[in-house]
């Protein structure tokens, strides 16, 4: 004899026509909707209110975000720039176009922060509301009280604008979880030319928090000398309010600290952290170091975020490989570095260690998601229990390529 | 090692499992095709599975799909952990695609259902909780959406809309990105 539930659903799938009325349990209608990509799942919320309320929930919106990786980059065509989310199909999800060439990207939850050449224009995008905001230029050098003080100090007199160089890193985009805020750091270095000899460089370092209007830079403090950071485009990240750079400037030949060694600024207080970190090549092994300083210009040396931790990735040019450090302990007295991965690139790149590839995010499936840079523009996988790379596709056009961490589901979610 | 293992299967294999379904039919399945789904096997490892195991949730048209794609999917699962240790990596890889490839080719098929039971299938794959199923399954219906509009999925499963002309308004300005 069935139980009497049995019954009832025997009587229900007798008629299909009321078996399927159309309406499927709630966790299943979950699990359907979770295979649809963000861009129609947005779309779908026009089917009717639970359809919408579904899409709007973030918990939904977290298990979609781990279930559809995207990458984002910025993809340059004929006269015309855009900020692209991509799947890991090459599906694009998302176009944030831009008003003028941009070639450094950092992205934090649903903002993207993109910033041109000479670092003077930078955009904030909002990949949700597709909002684009311009950030003011950064502080004028007349502006910077600390600026005209050390000019004046070094020569005695505050140089004419003619006589100096400016040039602005490339704008870092932090969101400080404490707070919900937004923050962007920025370093200018201006030099004196006066003597046809580039000296007398001076540094100033602004923050900006964001609001509707953009929001006004405001001087800082700078870094113990020695902690002066090096903004480029692979080693400068933002993880939980804090930004961390390489420190020691490479083109100094008397700079002897570890090349390896990480500067942060805190971007709560917005103070430099008095402590520096060691990296894990100076902390583990004294001869790695040594090849690390064969490479004064760090270009063997990346720091990225995959999966919420700090990463160097040290590339070694000679075998054509990798090796991914987790810091597993953001303690920085302690500085815990862990070698989790090791990969050999397949087949070998010529410039390796020149343009070498970043390693993006470990997937759900534990293959570690690669975008292979400006050598070969490839998005590809490698999974650490083979050893085998697969390539996913071509990315020829993007000129720069970062993981999407945020939702376009849900604004402001956080992982 | 390698025949200790192999014995070990045939002795897994050799453990037969009785599944009930809703209407009171009886499936023998081994073990190996039963503890695809994760409800059974946690039957099985609380020793709750003698004289049968009721399933009412589940008719028996359905029951036997869903074992048909356990039994396709032990199968494979079995061939890839013995063939491991035999083969050469090249060897391996070998037969590892055109088992991939047979099992994509029976799941298309598997598929090739009217929409009722293809609800029946992701509803019994919800309860037996058997993630390739569900996954299969409910990726069936996404494809079967992505393309259409929000009146054509209302028609297609009967859905009344209740959202107000307001509310519709607000969805498309919001997130008008997705329509353009």
């Amino acid at each position: 004899m069935p139980p009497p539930s049995a019954l009832t659903r025997q009587n229900k799938t007798a008629d299909p026509s009321i078996a399927n009325d159309g309406v499927l349990p709630t966790d299943v209608l979950h699990d359907v909707l979770l295979c649809l990509p963000a861009n129609v799942l947005c779309r779908l919320r026009l089917v009717c209110q639970s359809w919408r309320s579904l899409t709007l929930d973030p918990s939904f919106a977290l298990a979609h975000a781990s279930c559809h990786p995207l990458v984002v980059g910025i993809h340059l065509s004929q006269n015309c720039c855009e900020v692209q989310l991509v799947d890991l199909s090459g599906n694009v999800i998302r176009r944030l176009p831009v008003a003028q060439p941009v070639y450094d990207l950092n992205a934090q939850l649903d903002l993207i922060c993109v910033s041109a050449v000479n670092g003077c224009l930078s955009y904030i995008l909002n990949s949700v509301t597709g909002k684009v905001t311009t950030l003011p230029d950064g502080i004028s050098f007349s502006d910077s009280a600390c600026c005209v003080a050390s000019f004046q100090s070094i020569l005695g007199k505050v140089p004419d604008n003619y006589d100096l160089i400016r040039s602005t890193s490339p704008s870092l985009l932090g969101h400080v979880p404490s707070t919900g805020e937004y923050k962007v750091l920025q370093t200018n270095s201006y030099c004196d030319t006066h003597n046809g000899e580039r000296d007398n460089f001076i540094r100033t370092c602004n923050v900006l928090t964001l609001s509707g209007c953009g929001g006004r830079w405001r001087a800082r403090q700078l870094p113990h000398p020695v902690q002066t950071p090096i903004i480029g485009r692979n080693n400068k990240v933002v993880l939980d309010g804090v930004a961390y750079f390489f420190v020691g400037q490479f083109y100094d030949d008397n700079f002897n600290g570890d090349l390896d060694s990480i500067g942060s600024f805190d971007m709560v207080t917005e103070q430099w952290r008095p402590m520096v970190l060691r990296g894990p090549l100076s902390s583990h092994v004294s001869i790695a170091n040594k090849k690390l300083k064969f490479n004064p210009r760090r270009e063997n040396l990346q720091l990225v975020v995959m999966n919420g931790c700090l990463v160097i990735v040290h590339h070694m040019s000679r075998d054509c490989s990798m090796d991914l450090w987790f810091l597993v302990d953001m303690d920085v007295h302690k500085g815990l570095w862990t070698k989790r991965y090791s990969m050999r690139c397949q087949p070998r790149c010529e410039l390796h260690a020149y343009r070498p590839p970043c390693p993006l995010h470990v997937l759900n499936d534990g293959r570690i998601l690669v975008w292979g840079a400006e050598q070969e523009r490839v998005l590809k996988v490698y999974d650490p229990r083979t050893s085998l790379w697969a390539n996913l596709y071509s990315m020829e056009r993007y000129g720069f390529v970062r993981m999407h961490i945020g939702s376009l589901l849900c604004s402001g979610l956080q992982r | 090692m390698a025949s200790a293992g192999s014995g070990d299967e045939k002795a897994a294999a050799a453990a037969m499992i009785t599944l009930i379904s809703s209407d009171n039919e009886k499936f023998e399945v081994t073990e190996a095709t039963a503890t695809l789904s994760q409800t059974i096997r946690h039957m099985i490892e609380d020793g709750c599975t003698d004289g049968g195991v009721p399933l009412p949730n589940v008719t028996s048209k359905i029951l036997a799909r869903v074992i048909e794609y356990c039994k396709k999917h032990a199968t494979a699962a079995a061939g890839e952990e013995g063939s491991s240790s035999s083969f050469s990596d090249a060897a391996f890889l070998e037969v590892d695609r055109a088992f991939l490839e047979e099992l994509e080719e029976f799941d298309d098929a598997f598929l090739e259902v009217d929409r009722a039971t293809l609800f029946d299938l992701i509803l019994a794959a919800n309860y037996l909780d058997i993630k390739g199923l569900l996954n299969l399954t409910c990726q069936k219906v996404a494809d079967s959406v992505k393309g259409k509009t929000p009146e054509q999925i209302r028609e297609m499963y009967n859905i009344v809309n209740d959202l107000t002309p307001e509310e519709e308004a607000e969805i498309r300005r919001e997130t008008q990105w997705a329509f353009e």
